[in-house]
């Protein structure tokens, strides 16, 4: 279980309805799929990809930045046991997905940019901004603990192989 | 990843803005990173006040931020450029190199409280890259 601070618990309370999540969705997707672009990878079906301007204009690029924002909704609202309520979410983007974790730390990252960017430095100061980050990594650990080998066990009858 | 001529022009173009609130931003930058990052403050343990505002966290963000500033009209040899420091923080301060990324986190978010109309993706990117270049050049003598 994580320890929150009184203080950090209510930064991150706070926080949450501050800035629009619809918007700062779009805008921290946008910018991650611009600064890193190897995360496009993922979103081949997303139509046009090729410039910023593209990525900034391209409507299932806002949607999915709306969708994973508000996935972060149940965290809020779970600010005690992350770990679990992530557990369905990690095994999906593990077995399902298939998305490399250190892509979460990414978004994660251009997620507190944007946040950042709306709020300024004295709403969003130095407390605020801790008290996000460690929220951040709370979650993007959550996302990244499904991932093992549980679907290689099962195909080979209990033995490890190893390609 | 090598910076573009885009990528250049980029980087000098918001650092003309950035130049205008450097004070605030080398500042904010490196007292948010040792808040968000407590793992830092390992290396300021000799220093009185670590909290920001204090007196040697402003002075010291200064004098970080000038160095940056500089590294601006050096991005052809940040090496050579940086080599003297480089041995500093290798030699005399050894600074784990890990915690570089953690200060240039800091700035670009400090870059987009001060100026987020002008800190769009693509200028973050540059921006992002220029910084990860200073970080491997400051860390050029450490082995």
């Amino acid at each position: 279980m994580v320890d929150w601070t009184t203080a950090e618990r209510s930064a991150i309370l706070g926080l949450w309805g501050k800035p629009n999540a619809d918007e700062i969705g779009t805008q921290a997707f946008i910018r991650c799929l611009v600064v890193f672009p190897w995360t496009q990878r993922y979103f081949s079906s997303f139509g046009n990809l090729s410039t910023p301007a593209a990525i900034a204009g391209n409507p299932n690029v806002a949607k999915h930045g709306r969708t994973v924002m508000h996935g972060l909704d149940r965290a809020i609202q779970n600010l005690d046991d992350i770990k679990n309520t992530y557990a369905p979410l990690s095994v999906m983007h593990s077995e399902k997905l298939h998305v490399d974790p250190d892509n979460f730390r990414l978004l994660a990252e251009c997620t507190t940019v944007c946040v950042a960017a709306k709020l300024g430095p004295s709403v969003f100061d130095a407390d605020t901004h801790e008290a996000f980050q460690k929220f951040l990594r709370v979650v993007v650990s959550a996302l990244g603990r499904q991932y093992h080998q549980s679907g290689t066990r099962q195909q080979y009858g209990g033995r490890k192989h190893q390609v | 990843m090598s910076l573009s001529a885009k990528d250049k022009a980029n980087v000098k173009s918001i650092w003309t803005k950035i130049q205008t609130k450097s004070d605030d931003i080398g500042e904010q930058a490196f007292s948010r990173m040792l808040v968000v990052y407590p793992q830092t403050k390992t290396y300021f343990s000799h220093w009185a006040d670590l909290k920001p505002g204090s007196a040697q966290v402003i002075k010291h963000g200064d004098t970080i931020m000038n160095k940056i500033d500089e590294c601006v009209n050096h991005m052809e040899d940040l090496v050579p450029f940086l080599s003297s420091l480089s041995e500093l923080h290798a030699t005399k301060l050894r600074v784990d190199p890990a915690n570089f990324k953690f200060l240039a986190h800091c700035l670009l978010v400090a870059v987009a409280a001060y100026l987020p109309n002008d800190f769009t993706p693509d200028i973050h990117l540059s921006v992002d890259k220029f910084l990860q270049l200073v970080a491997l050049a400051l860390a050029e003598k450490y082995r």
